[in-house]
C-alpha cells in the first residue's frame, strides 16, 4: 500500500511541477468559461437590445395612411427600430442603403393593404444571411401575418353580414369594413387566447438564479478540460516506459497491478481536485448554481473523474511516445466534448447523432450537472448518469489493464 | 539553392512520416468537421428538431352542449403538417407531464386550461395556452412557442370575427340565425386554410441589391465556416509545430553540425523556413481536397481562393516561426502550442464563427490576431465577395506575415551567429 502511495505522490508532484498543468487544468478552462459566457450573455441581453436593426419604411403617397400604423406595430415588437421616409424623398428605395444607416428597407407600393386579393406585395430589401437581416425578416413576417389575419377576419365578418343583409352600395360595404377592421385591431389588444411560457422547475425554485449565461459554458468547459487535462498525467506513464523506469520498478516487488492502480489514483486525485476548483469557480466567479445540491455534484465529479482516469490510463498504455499521448488526448477531447453537448446543446443535432451522442460519457456528465444547475432537480436525478459513467469507467479500466498485462516490455 | 531545398525536403519528410503530424494536422480538423457535419445534418439528414417530444394535457371543461375545443387544439398539433416536427403524447395530467420533462422523455408540455372552450366560445374573458419546457433546451421551446402562438391567434381572431359579425349584423337591424353561424364557421375554416403558409404572400423579399436571393444551403454554409475555422486553427498549429524542428535540431546538435558545413546560416534558416511553408502547403491542400470530397464544400472562385490559401500559409508559417524564435528550448513549446494557439484562436473567433450577434468588443479584439484576419478573408471568399473586398484582409495578413518573418529571421540570425 505504501508503495502505491509513493507512486501516487511522485506522479502528482511531477504533474504539478509542469507549467502545462496550471495552463490546461485551470487557466484555459476558466478563460474559455468566461469567454463563452460573455458571448452568450452579449448575444442575449443588453448589447442585442442596444444594437437593434434599423428598418427604413418607405411608402407611395397613397399608402402613407398605413405607414404610422406599421411603424407603431413594428416598434411595439421591440425587435427593430423604424424610420419612415416618403417615396418622393427616395424614389429609389435602394438609395437608402447609401444615404442612411439602415439594415433593411420595407417599401409599400401604391394602395398597399393587408389584402391577398387587391394589393401588390410590399418589398423588403434585406440581407437574409445576416443575423440582423434574419431578425428584421422574422419581425416583419410576424406583424404582416397578424395584420393579414385581422384584415381577413374583418373581411369575412362583413361578407357574412352582406350575404344575410346586403349592403346598399359598395361605398357602404367599404365603410362597414373599415369600421369592423378598426374594431378588430382594437379587440386584438385584448385577444382571448395568449401563450404563457413556463420553465419546468419546482415551485420553490429561486427563479432569479435560473438565468446564467455560464450555465452551458461552465459545465461544458469543465467536461472539455477535464479530458484534455489528462495529457499531463498520461504522459508520465509513457515517460516511465520510455526511460525504462517502469522496467526498473518491475524488478522490485511492486506488482503490475500496484503500478497501474497507483497511476490511476494519481490521475483521479488530480482530476477531482481540478473539477472541484472549476465547480467552485463556476459557483463564485460565474454565478452557476452548482452548490444547490453539493452531494449530487460531488457524485457526478467522482464518477466523471473515474471514467477520465480510466481513459487516461488506456491512452498511457496505448501511446508509444509523448506526442501520441497529446494526439490521442486531443482526439478524445474533441470526440467526447463535441458529442457530449459541451460545445452546443444536443437537442439541435440530427437524430442519428443525438441518439448516439446522448449516451456518451461527456453527455452523461453534462446531464448530471445540468439536472442540478439548470433543471433544478434533486440528488436522485444524478443517479442514472452517474451509474452510466461508472460503467464506462469499468470498461475503460478493464481495457487498460488487459492491454497493460499483455505488454511484456 | 539546392541546399535550401534539401533542408526543406528533409523537414517535409520528417513531418509527413510522423503520426503526430498526420493526426494533428489532418485527422483532427477533419474529425471535428465530420462531427459538426454529422451533428447538424450535413449528410442531408434532418435535425432532431424534427422529432420534438411533446406531452399534451387537455384540462378543458367545455360548457354544456359546446364542443371540446381542447380536442381541436390536439388535432391541430396532431395534424399532417406538424407530424414530422412534433411527436405528441397525450398524458393524463400536469404532474405526469412535468415528470416526463424532468426525466427528459419530453422536451415540453402543452396544457390546455379548463376554461379554454368557455372563453373561446363565450363572451369576453381571456385565457392562455401554457407551454412548460425543459430549461436545458433552447430550440424546441422556441419552435413550440411559435406554433402555439399561431394556434392561439387563430382562436382569438375567430372569436373576434364572430363577435364583430354579430355586432355588425345587429347594428344593421338583423338577427343572427343558425345559417349565419354556419356561414361564419365555413369562412373561419377557409381562412385558416388560406393562411397556412409560413411566408406572407404580401411580402416579397429581395437582397440589398434589389435581386432575389438565391436559395443557399444553410447547413452547407455552417459546415464550410466550421471547416474554415478548424483549418485556420490547425494551420497555425502546424506552422508552430513544424518550426519547432529548429529548436529540436539545436538541442540535438544537428544544427551545429550544419553550421560547420560550408552552408551559410541564412541558407540553413531559409531551408527551415521553406520546410515550414511546404509542410503547410501539403496540409492545406490535403484538407481542402478532402473537405471538398467529404463535405462537398464549394470554395469559391479559383483566383480568390488561391489568394486566401497564400495569405493563410504565409501568416501561419510566419506566426509559428515568430513564436519559436522567442523560446529557448523545445520544452517550452508545449505551453506555446497549447496555450498561445488556443488563446489566439479563441480571440480570433475560430471556435465561435457560427455564433451570430457576437458582442462588439470581440469583433475589435479579433483584429489583433492573424487568425482573426484569416477568418475574415476566408469568410469573404466563401461568401463570393469581390476582389476589392478581399484585398484589404489579404494585404493585412501578408503584411503581418512579412513582419513575423523579419522578426523571426532577425532573432534566429542573432541567436545562431553566437554559435
Amino acid at each position: 500500500m505504501k508503495r502505491i502511495f509513493e507512486i501516487v505522490w511522485k506522479d502528482i508532484s511531477q504533474t504539478l511541477r509542469s507549467p502545462m498543468a496550471a495552463l490546461f487544468l485551470l487557466a484555459l478552462p476558466l478563460m474559455f468559461t468566461a469567454f463563452f459566457g460573455m458571448i452568450f450573455q452579449g448575444v442575449s441581453d443588453e448589447d442585442a437590445a442596444l444594437d437593434k436593426p434599423v428598418v427604413a419604411l418607405v411608402g407611395e403617397e397613397e399608402s402613407t395612411a398605413i405607414l404610422p400604423q406599421l411603424q407603431s406595430l413594428l416598434t411595439e415588437t421591440g425587435a427593430v427600430s423604424v424610420e419612415v421616409f416618403g417615396s418622393n424623398e427616395f424614389p429609389d428605395p435602394l438609395a437608402l442603403f447609401e444615404a442612411e444607416e439602415v439594415d433593411a428597407v420595407l417599401y409599400l407600393p401604391e394602395h398597399f393593404r393587408f389584402s391577398l386579393q387587391d394589393s401588390a406585395p410590399a418589398i423588403l430589401y434585406v440581407d437574409e444571411n445576416s443575423s440582423k437581416g434574419q431578425t428584421v425578416l422574422y419581425t416583419i413576417e410576424r406583424v404582416f401575418s397578424q395584420e393579414q389575419a385581422l384584415y381577413s377576419t374583418s373581411a369575412a365578418a362583413v361578407q357574412t353580414v352582406d350575404e344575410q343583409l346586403p349592403y346598399a352600395s359598395d361605398q357602404e360595404y367599404q365603410m362597414a369594413f373599415e369600421q369592423v377592421l378598426a374594431k378588430a385591431n382594437q379587440a386584438w389588444s385584448q385577444r382571448a387566447v395568449t401563450v404563457s411560457m413556463e420553465r419546468a422547475v419546482t415551485a420553490t425554485t429561486d427563479l432569479s438564479r435560473i438565468e446564467s449565461a455560464y450555465d452551458q459554458s461552465s459545465p461544458g468547459m469543465l467536461v472539455q478540460f477535464t479530458i484534455s487535462g489528462l495529457m499531463g498525467t498520461a504522459v508520465i506513464f509513457v515517460q516511465e516506459r520510455r526511460t525504462k523506469t517502469l522496467q526498473r520498478m518491475l524488478t522490485t516487488t511492486t506488482s503490475r497491478s500496484s503500478i497501474i492502480i497507483a497511476h490511476a489514483l494519481s490521475m483521479l486525485f488530480i482530476i477531482v481536485v481540478q473539477e472541484i476548483i472549476l465547480v467552485l469557480s463556476g459557483q463564485f466567479l460565474f454565478g452557476v448554481d452548482f452548490l444547490r445540491e453539493p452531494f449530487a455534484i460531488l457524485l457526478v465529479i467522482l464518477a466523471f473523474a473515474l471514467w477520465v482516469s480510466g481513459m487516461g490510463i488506456l491512452i498511457g498504455v496505448l501511446a508509444k511516445n509523448e506526442d501520441q499521448v497529446v494526439l490521442f488526448s486531443l482526439i478524445a477531447m474533441f470526440l467526447f466534448t463535441a458529442m457530449g453537448g459541451a460545445w452546443f446543446p444536443l437537442e439541435g443535432t440530427s437524430p442519428a447523432f443525438y441518439n448516439i451522442a446522448r449516451y456518451t460519457p461527456g453527455a452523461q456528465a453534462m446531464q448530471g450537472f445540468q439536472n442540478v444547475i439548470v433543471r433544478k432537480q434533486g440528488f436522485s436525478s444524478v443517479l442514472e448518469p452517474v451509474g452510466i459513467l461508472l460503467l464506462y469507467a469499468v470498461l475503460f479500466f478493464s481495457a487498460a489493464i488487459l492491454i497493460f498485462k499483455k505488454n511484456k516490455e | 539553392m539546392k541546399k535550401i531545398f534539401t533542408i526543406a525536403w528533409k523537414d517535409l519528410l520528417r513531418s509527413i512520416r510522423s503520426l503526430y503530424f498526420i493526426g494533428i494536422s489532418l485527422i483532427a480538423p477533419l474529425l471535428l468537421s465530420f462531427l459538426f457535419s454529422a451533428a447538424f445534418g450535413g449528410g442531408g439528414e434532418s435535425t432532431a428538431i424534427s422529432n420534438i417530444a411533446i406531452a399534451f394535457v387537455n384540462q378543458d371543461v367545455p360548457p354544456q352542449g359546446s364542443p371540446n375545443l381542447g380536442e381541436t387544439v390536439y388535432e391541430i398539433f396532431h395534424s399532417a403538417g406538424l407530424k414530422d416536427l412534433i411527436t405528441l403524447h397525450e398524458v393524463a395530467g400536469e404532474e405526469e407531464a412535468l415528470q416526463g420533462i424532468n426525466e427528459q422523455d419530453f422536451s415540453a408540455a402543452v396544457i390546455v386550461p379548463a376554461d379554454f372552450s368557455q372563453v373561446v366560445s363565450g363572451q369576453g374573458g381571456t385565457t392562455h395556452l401554457r407551454v412548460i419546457y425543459d430549461p436545458a433546451e433552447n430550440i424546441a421551446p422556441q419552435v413550440l412557442e411559435s406554433i402555439t402562438a399561431t394556434i392561439a391567434n387563430e382562436f382569438s381572431s375567430s372569436k373576434i370575427m364572430v363577435s364583430l359579425a354579430v355586432e355588425e349584423l345587429q347594428r344593421r337591424g338583423g338577427q343572427a340565425s343558425e345559417q349565419f353561424y354556419t356561414d361564419l364557421v365555413a369562412r373561419i375554416t377557409a381562412r385558416s386554410e388560406s393562411q397556412s403558409g409560413v411566408t406572407s404572400p404580401l411580402l416579397t423579399v429581395l437582397n440589398p441589391q434589389g435581386q432575389k436571393e438565391e436559395a443557399r444551403d444553410e447547413m452547407q454554409q455552417i459546415i464550410s465556416i466550421i471547416m474554415v475555422g478548424m483549418m485556420i486553427f490547425f494551420a497555425f498549429y502546424t506552422g508552430a509545430a513544424t518550426s519547432e524542428s529548429l529548436l529540436q535540431e539545436e538541442e540535438k546538435g544537428t544544427l551545429a553540425r550544419k553550421f560547420v558545413s560550408p552552408t551559410p546560416v541564412r541558407d540553413i534558416l531559409a531551408g527551415k523556413f521553406l520546410g515550414v511553408l511546404i509542410t503547410l502547403v501539403v496540409q492545406i491542400c490535403v484538407l481542402l481536397v478532402l473537405s471538398s470530397l467529404v463535405f462537398h464544400i464549394q470554395w469559391g472562385e479559383a483566383g480568390k481562393f488561391i489568394l486566401a490559401v497564400i495569405a493563410l500559409i504565409a501568416a501561419a508559417a510566419g506566426f509559428g516561426l515568430l513564436l519559436m524564435s522567442f523560446l529557448s528550448d523545445s520544452r517550452q513549446t508545449g505551453i506555446i502550442l497549447g496555450g498561445v494557439m488556443t488563446i489566439t484562436g479563441m480571440v480570433g473567433g475560430l471556435f465561435t464563427s457560427t455564433i451570430q450577434n457576437m458582442p462588439a468588443f470581440l469583433g475589435i479584439l479579433k483584429k489583433f490576431t492573424p487568425q482573426g484576419w484569416a477568418l475574415d478573408l476566408w469568410q469573404l471568399v466563401l461568401n463570393g465577395a469581390g476582389y476589392a473586398e478581399i484585398l484589404f484582409p489579404f494585404s493585412v495578413l501578408l503584411c503581418m506575415a512579412v513582419v513575423f518573418f523579419i522578426i523571426a529571421n532577425f532573432r534566429f540570425q542573432r541567436r545562431f551567429a553566437k554559435k
